[in-house]
This record gives structure tokens, C-alpha cells and sequence, in this order.
């Protein structure tokens, strides 16, 4: 199925604002719960930011790919690079909770490698649920793909 | 001081984005804010940024109307002193018109008076044309 929208950009820190000012947008038309625009940009950000800080060594720019797809009453959003992939990095400069987090604020997580072998973070989000509630965060994390490294 | 805006490696500001939309409610909204975020980071001025609003409000609201596949594609290129914007994958004749229905009454056409080159091209592939806009500040 075509994407609603498809947005691509390079790498670059400075470009995860411009991701987050799009899904806004794309709030706004959808008419979205607050909340959960809020749940989702966030989730966004952390996925864009381990594309911009682990997809491509350093001095390489290439590029970051977002998708977003609206199937009923869930979001289905895709967030792309065609970096070196997801694996361990001992030097990593981040504390590691950006995947749990995405994982707690999505109702379904999948990592992997699209028909291109590009690294691919696909998140999907119901939109009409009751938002996810921080103080509740083992509940909502259940509904995550188990299969998530820690 | 400089009108050049410089990212903290020193090297002039660029900015790119591709940007591919459903026709329907996304179009106006996402094609806004995407290039007002690209312009600001350019170090657009306030008032070529209000051209290029009113640029995209006029190619959201007609550009739909020539998706050849139910999408929209934008090609955007910012830095100091210009930006360009490419309205692309539209059918034969479908870029004249575009810019043929951009009138506003006691403006005039928008895109006509509000860039500062306007062009047609055909794609690499000459399958589609694109409509090249180009504003600079």
C-alpha cells in the first residue's frame, strides 16, 4: 500500500525537528488526540535520532526516510535509513532506552530490513485507544513486539 | 554581521527534503510546515517566507487536482539567498495549468508574481513534468 506521506531527508540532527513539525501536520489533519500525537512524535524522534546518530559513520551523510499510513483506526509509520543497520555498538554515546521507549508508546514494533535490505524501524499506533499512561508503562509495553533487543 | 547562515561546522547552511503526499487533507498542512521549518533554517526573511506560504496554500489547493497516482510529489532545495521547489510527477499540459489556476482575485496569479522563476521541465525518465519554482531572499 502507498503511503500518506513520505518524507525524506538527510541525516542530520537538525532534520528531526523538521520530521516532528510534519507528523504535527499531519495531527492537525487528521484530527488526532493530543496525547497521542504527542506518544507518537515522540517515538519518531527516538527512531530518527538512531538513524542520525548510529545509521552512517561519522563524516558520511545518507539518508533518512519517514513514512506514515493511516489503515483505519491505526498509524502505521515507517522510519528508513540505508546506513550499517542495527547491531551492538560498545561506543554507543546514547543510554540505550530509545527502542524501549518507542516500544512502550507503539502498540506494535518491528525491526528488521526492507525488500531493499535497508534498515527499517516500523512502528504502528492505534489512534482512537485511551493514550498510554507514563505510570502505567508495564501495561502499555506488553502490547510491544517481545522480540525488541533490551 | 554576515546574512549567511552557517551550521556549526562552519559550512553554509543546505537544506533538502522530498516530500510525497496522498491527495486529500495532508497536502496543505504537511507542504507548509515542512518548507516554513527548511526556509527558517535558510534565514529566510519574514516576507519572502509569506510568499512562500501563499505559494504553497496555491499549490496544495490545485496540485491535487493533477496527482497522476493519487500522490503529490515535492522536491525542496534551501540556502542562503534562494530555495527552490519542484511540483513533480505531473501528466502532459498539467504544470501550465497548475500555474494557470493559481489566481487569486485582486492578486493576480500567485505563483507568477511571488517567485522569481518559474519553469517547466520533463523528468529524466520524460514520463512526467515538473514545475520549478524558485524564490530568492
Amino acid at each position: 500500500m502507498t503511503p500518506d506521506m513520505q518524507l525524506a531527508l538527510p541525516a542530520r540532527a537538525e532534520n528531526i525537528a523538521i520530521v516532528r513539525h510534519a507528523f504535527g501536520a499531519l495531527g492537525e489533519a487528521y484530527e488526532l488526540d493530543g496525547q497521542i500525537l504527542s506518544d507518537i512524535r515522540l517515538a519518531i524522534t527516538e527512531a530518527c535520532t538512531n538513524v542520525v546518530v548510529h545509521a552512517y559513520p561519522d563524516g558520511e551523510e545518507g539518508p533518512m526516510e519517514v513514512q506514515a499510513t493511516l489503515l483505519g483506526e491505526e498509524l502505521t509509520v515507517v522510519v528508513r535509513d540505508k546506513g550499517e543497520g542495527i547491531g551492538p555498538r560498545p561506543d554507543s554515546p546514547g543510554l540505550g532506552l530509545g527502542l524501549p521507549l518507542i516500544a512502550s508508546l507503539a502498540e506494535n514494533v518491528q525491526l528488521g530490513r526492507d525488500e531493499e535490505e535497508h534498515t527499517e524501524v516500523r512502528m504502528t499506533f492505534s489512534l482512537f485507544d485511551a493514550p498510554h499512561h507514563y505510570e502505567d508503562s508495564g501495561a502499555s509495553s506488553t502490547a510491544a513486539d517481545s522480540s525488541l533487543p533490551s | 554581521m554576515s546574512d549567511d547562515r552557517f551550521d556549526l561546522d562552519g559550512e553554509p547552511y543546505r537544506g533538502t527534503a522530498s516530500l510525497r503526499l496522498a491527495k486529500g487533507p495532508l497536502v496543505g498542512p504537511v507542504l507548509c510546515r515542512v518548507v516554513s521549518m527548511v526556509l527558517a533554517r535558510a534565514n529566510c526573511p519574514m516576507d519572502r517566507l509569506d510568499d512562500a506560504m501563499l505559494i504553497c496554500d496555491a499549490l496544495s489547493a490545485h496540485a491535487p487536482d493533477h496527482a497522476s497516482d493519487g500522490h503529490v510529489s515535492f522536491a525542496l532545495s534551501a540556502q542562503s539567498g534562494g530555495f527552490e521547489l519542484r511540483v513533480g510527477e505531473l501528466p502532459e499540459q498539467a504544470a501550465d495549468e497548475l500555474v494557470r489556476q493559481a489566481v487569486l482575485p485582486g492578486v493576480g496569479n500567485v505563483l507568477e508574481r511571488m517567485t522569481d522563476s518559474l519553469r517547466v521541465e520533463r523528468t529524466a525518465d520524460g514520463r512526467h513534468e515538473e514545475l520549478v519554482l524558485e524564490l530568492r531572499f
